[in-house]
């Protein structure tokens, strides 16, 4: 496998071949990123490949460090552009919430997997963000599990540092109500 | 509570990273050929600029070329008339309805002074008023059987310079009043048909009570032979002529940017069906140099060539075209030495030699491909030809032509159906044969 500075190098110079290496790596993450922001899966996917595009065309100004931080550095940068690309697309969509719930046929979990249980486990998490209302499950994604600050927040999504807050607080709450009562649940069924 | 808060984004955190979202298909070769459209357009938009500043730059010398050779025009047309700046006196002449022309015994003339605006009463005599008014001329009316009566307002004469009298008939008809009769104490005018004279503008020098106008029976004469030697000039300009032509061109195919200039090289022949219209055709080599991005190129024609999952990204191509136009040229108002023109029509294309050097991706890998063709593919009507030009006499050899053009795609040419929009300038000369 090449080193990461090398690739880097190679699609800043547009070269096709390190792009194309730099898609087949990063594709993944790059939906799963998406998807917690758009969860329409033909949507997000599209977003991901508008947000490829974004990402080579302004390879040129991504400053290289050494060669132990540019992975890091390189994701935190492609999380970025992803992340407002997702806004920008929510915007177009005056951040509407999607109808229906997520198919079945998004998830990939193998029942004979060592950590199925935890895969389930995960998927049932970001349901719940799913069913956030939208003002508030662009926030959690952000902060939480994002990294952003709300100054930051505030100023991707247009809104004052104190809504953003309080979005934030309202999420957690709804989010602690869901997983209750989803543990509640499983209880029953036991 | 801060730590169930931390607990709980630390789970959300790691699901986030870790939930079993499907990875979706390699859309790789979609990213590609948006790329690679993007990186065009780029590479483009500086050969873009330059083309729309040239452009703007030659759109604005032909309309400066076009109202100055208006001006130019104009300004000739006034030299012709001797009176444009001498002082204007008004006589208008009302139609009054519905009333017999044997029952009128009256018209009125008035000063068009402000201190004397009083009604005269003109006396109307076996169809000729007659009316001493003092300030103005002694005008005698004829009617010549015309069911009208006149109501005359004439302004106070310069006696000392001629002056210039324009006459209209208030009703709207478009009359000529003419001199019959000039004597020191009279003026006899007489209606005429307003067919007979083009200009309704005549001087009346006071100090002898004449009034010279064209429609004088020896200037109606003159204007009759003058209309003869016309007719004959017209006849004259009636002919073939025939001539060369060669400039420069920019190809480009929607919008998306240049390649190198292109250029063409030709013969045209035209019949002047009259003074402002012509008739043009001609047999034209031009060079065509393009550029497009995949997406625009129809790959039907060479689908059985290329493999079946393979891209077009972008195309650079030439291709050698006999061009075959058909047009009208039509003079803008100018003089026998020089005018504007415009023409339109349409051109004929016939492809003799195709180049196309091809960037493809097939299964996330690039080739470049180049195609040769070499036929005659024929496509009638194929462009839409539009030009402003400038022509000039040059001696006893015939006629020089500025043309800048534009020819705007009616219908695709090439093996990928391009549609490929012409503009340049041509440069001609041309020579009337007979």
């Amino acid at each position: 496998m090449e080193n990461i500075t090398y690739i880097i190098k190679g699609c800043i110079q547009r070269d096709h071949k390190y792009q194309r290496i730099i898609y087949n790596q990063y594709r993944g993450y790059a939906l799963k990123i998406v998807f917690r922001y758009i969860y329409r899966y033909d949507r997000a996917v599209d977003v991901v490949n508008d947000g490829f595009v974004k990402l080579f065309r302004s390879f040129e100004k991504f400053e290289l460090g050494d060669d132990t931080d540019n992975q890091k550095k390189f994701m935190g940068w492609f999380k970025r552009i992803l992340v407002n690309t997702a806004i920008d697309e929510l915007r177009k969509g005056s951040m509407l919430p999607e109808i229906g719930g997520i198919p079945e046929h998004v998830w990939e979990i193998k029942d004979n997997s060592q950590n199925a249980d935890q895969l389930l486990l995960y998927k049932d998490l970001i349901i719940l963000i799913k069913e956030l209302p939208p003002a508030c499950r662009v926030v959690f994604n952000l902060y939480v599990i994002d990294g952003y600050t709300h100054s930051e927040i505030a100023d991707m999504i247009k809104i004052p540092i104190g809504t953003s807050k309080s979005n934030l607080s309202r999420a957690r709450a709804l989010l602690q109500n869901s997983i209750k009562k989803m543990e509640e649940g499983k209880l029953c069924r036991m | 509570m801060p730590d169930v808060e931390n607990n709980m984004d630390e789970l959300f955190r790691r699901a986030a990273e870790g939930y079993p979202l499907k990875n979706s298909k390699d859309e790789w070769d979609n990213i590609a050929a948006l790329l690679e459209h993007n990186t065009a357009i780029a590479a483009t938009t500086h050969k873009e600029k330059s083309l729309k500043k040239y452009s703007t730059l030659l759109l604005s010398l032909s309309l400066f070329l076009i109202i100055a050779g208006f001006i130019a025009n104009y300004n000739r047309n006034k030299k012709v008339s001797p009176l444009a700046s001498q002082p204007e006196r008004k006589i208008l002449v009302e139609e009054v309805k519905g009333k017999d022309i044997n029952k009128i015994t009256e018209a009125l003339a008035v000063p068009n002074k402000k201190d004397a605006l009083k009604k005269q009463l003109l006396t109307y005599t076996n169809g000729v008023v007659n009316q001493n008014h003092p300030g103005t001329k002694n005008a005698t009316w004829l009617s010549k059987k015309r069911k009208y009566s006149y109501h005359i307002y004439s302004g106070v004469s310069d006696i000392n310079k001629s002056e210039k009298i324009r006459a209209t008939v208030g009703s709207g008809v478009n009359e000529k009043i003419l001199p019959k009769k000039i004597s020191n104490e009279k003026v006899l005018i007489q209606m005429h048909d307003p067919s007979e004279y083009a200009a309704n503008d005549f001087v009346l020098h006071p100090s002898v009570s004449s009034i010279q106008l064209p429609g004088k029976k020896e200037d109606i004469n003159a204007e009759k032979k003058a209309s003869v030697n016309n007719k004959e000039k017209g006849k004259k300009q009636q002919g073939i002529y025939l001539g060369l032509m060669f400039g420069a061109s920019f190809n480009q195919i929607k919008t998306q940017g240049l390649k190198k200039p292109g250029y063409d090289i030709g013969v045209i022949a035209g019949y002047q069906i009259s003074k402002s219209i012509s008739v043009e055709t001609g047999l034209m080599y031009d060079r065509k140099y393009y550029f497009s991005s995949g997406k625009y190129f129809d790959m039907s024609k060479l689908s059985s060539s290329m493999p079946a999952d393979m891209k077009l990204l972008s195309l650079e191509g030439s291709c050698a075209v006999f061009e075959i136009p058909v047009k009208i040229k039509y003079n803008l108002p100018g003089n026998r030495i020089r005018n504007f023109y415009s023409t339109a029509g349409v051109s004929t294309y016939i492809i003799t030699n195709e180049q196309n050097k091809y960037r493809t991706v097939t299964n996330g890998t690039e080739q470049n491909i180049t195609g040769t063709y070499i036929n005659n593919s024929r496509y009638l009507a194929a462009a839409l030809d539009l030009s402003l030009g400038y022509e000039s006499k040059i001696g006893s050899f015939g006629n020089i032509r500025i043309e800048p053009y534009l020819q705007m795609p009616l219908k695709g040419i090439g093996v990928g159906s391009l549609p490929v929009m012409t503009a340049g300038m041509h440069i001609g000369f041309t020579r009337l044969i007979r």
